[in-house]
């Protein structure tokens, strides 16, 4: 099954083989082909590694689900970014529905993390270190800033897809590309972990 | 060969392009249009080089392979939550669909079939019996004995005898199924419409006047015991009637 999911790797192809029948094979290219660009997003707005893989898998069943429906008048990745979005905000706000009934342990649980990080080699952890220090950084920024230096960065999309997905003037999101950077090289410079 | 005049970018413009020259996502000619305008900028020329001097750092960093690790089964547990949804799916379509149908349906039969399950078994016989009880104040013994005396020709009384006797064993012959201890009901019932029947065409509409008295009457026939109504047919055959 493996080596036929990797075989599609176009879009309609792939729409096509999950309405034909051949769901498993289409959802697991599907899954395949977008799995870091919508985990990545999740964990930008969620910030949390678990939370934003179990996202990643109700962005991916909400998606397969109406997979039937995309009209392709935009991108799959616009159409994912935008349930990725809202599955995540919906995701938030019942965190914090939760979190104000009850205390949360996580603290404990990163600490565990922590203690694992360290038992691999230094050079590693130090990579590590700098991963995650760059995204803690990154969820500084405003939200449309980090966005859009995430999605022109990381996932190399255009302007105009950019503004697709974020509802955004391609003027506008320039100008917000160039204040994230700037933003950015300064902070990492004054930490000075570059 | 007539050389290209070179567009010098304004401030903003540059700014806005920096980021995108700094990663190289820019094309030729506007890398070309960036590289002659930024040397009028020196403030945004040593904002460049420390973007640049920055990020080479983090372009190292594998953020892809990052999440390329932490998605790694992905796919895998994307395919077995959707089978467990599709055999969920079967006992949610019962409580999304079937109780609500069996909602409506135990509504719809309780509006059909309300009169039989709510009505008090009692009531429509209740009001039958306040309605007579009502009307038979109207007309009272005394005024069913006016009636009843009334003289009638011979010849009336022995046709409305015969008429009375014929129904009968029609009627009797019709329902065979009438068990013994009804028969002396189903006569006196028989007996008593037909005999007032004649009665009121005998007398005209004078005496009783509406058909609701006509009813009145009978239901005081049907409260007589059988013996009396026999001693008033025994009376009235022995009537001598004057010629």
């Amino acid at each position: 099954m493996d080596s036929i999911a990797l075989a599609l790797e176009n879009d309609n192809q792939i729409i096509s083989e999950y309405v034909s029948g051949n769901r498993d094979i289409a959802a697991t290219a599907f899954v395949r082909k977008y799995q870091k660009f919508v985990y990545s997003v999740a964990l930008r707005y969620i910030k949390d590694e678990d939370d934003a893989y179990d996202v990643s898998q109700d962005v991916f069943i909400k998606a397969l689900n109406n997979i039937h429906k995309f009209r392709q008048q935009s991108s799959i990745k616009t159409w994912l970014y935008r349930i990725t979005a809202n599955t995540s905000k919906t995701h938030l706000r019942k965190k914090k529905i939760k979190s104000f009934f009850k205390f949360s342990d996580n603290e404990d649980f990163d600490l565990e993390n922590l203690q694992i990080s360290y038992e691999t080699p230094s050079q590693k952890v130090e990579e590590q270190e700098f991963e995650n220090n760059f995204l803690k950084i990154l969820d500084k920024l405003p939200d449309k800033q980090r966005e859009t230096f995430a999605l022109r960065y990381f996932d190399n999309l255009s302007y105009e897809e950019i503004s697709k997905m974020l509802g955004t003037s391609v003027g506008g999101l320039k100008a917000n590309y160039y204040q994230a950077v700037k933003k950015l090289t300064n902070i990492l410079k004054k930490e000075d972990i570059q | 060969m007539e050389q290209k005049e070179k567009k010098i970018l304004t401030y903003y413009e540059v700014q806005v392009l920096l980021p995108d020259y700094a990663f190289n996502r820019l094309s030729e000619e506007e890398k070309i249009s960036f590289e002659d305008s930024i040397t009028s900028y020196p403030d945004l020329q040593q904002e460049l080089e420390d973007v640049k001097k920055v990020f080479r750092r983090v372009e190292q960093t594998d953020f892809d392979g990052k999440f390329a690790r932490k998605t790694r089964n992905l796919s895998v547990d994307v395919i077995n939550k959707v089978q467990k949804k599709k055999s969920a799916f079967s006992f949610q379509n019962l409580t999304k669909y079937l109780v609500p149908t069996l909602g409506i349906f135990i509504i719809f039969l309780l509006v059909w079939k309300g009169d039989f399950l709510f009505k008090p078994k009692n009531t429509s016989t209740q009001v039958v019996n306040n309605v007579e009880t009502k009307d038979l104040i109207k007309i009272n013994q005394s005024e069913l004995s006016v009636v009843l005396d009334t003289l009638v020709s011979e010849n009336d009384y022995m046709l409305a005898s015969g008429d009375i006797i014929s129904s009968v064993a029609n009627d009797l012959s019709k329902n065979s199924l009438i068990e013994n201890n009804n028969l002396e009901e189903v006569i006196t019932e028989l007996y008593s419409e037909e005999v007032l029947g004649k009665f009121l065409h005998i007398i005209g509409t004078d005496m009783v006047k509406t058909e609701i008295d006509f009813y009145n009457i009978l239901n005081e026939i049907d409260n007589l015991e059988l013996n009396d109504l026999q001693l008033i047919i025994e009376e009235l055959e022995n009537v001598k009637i004057p010629s």
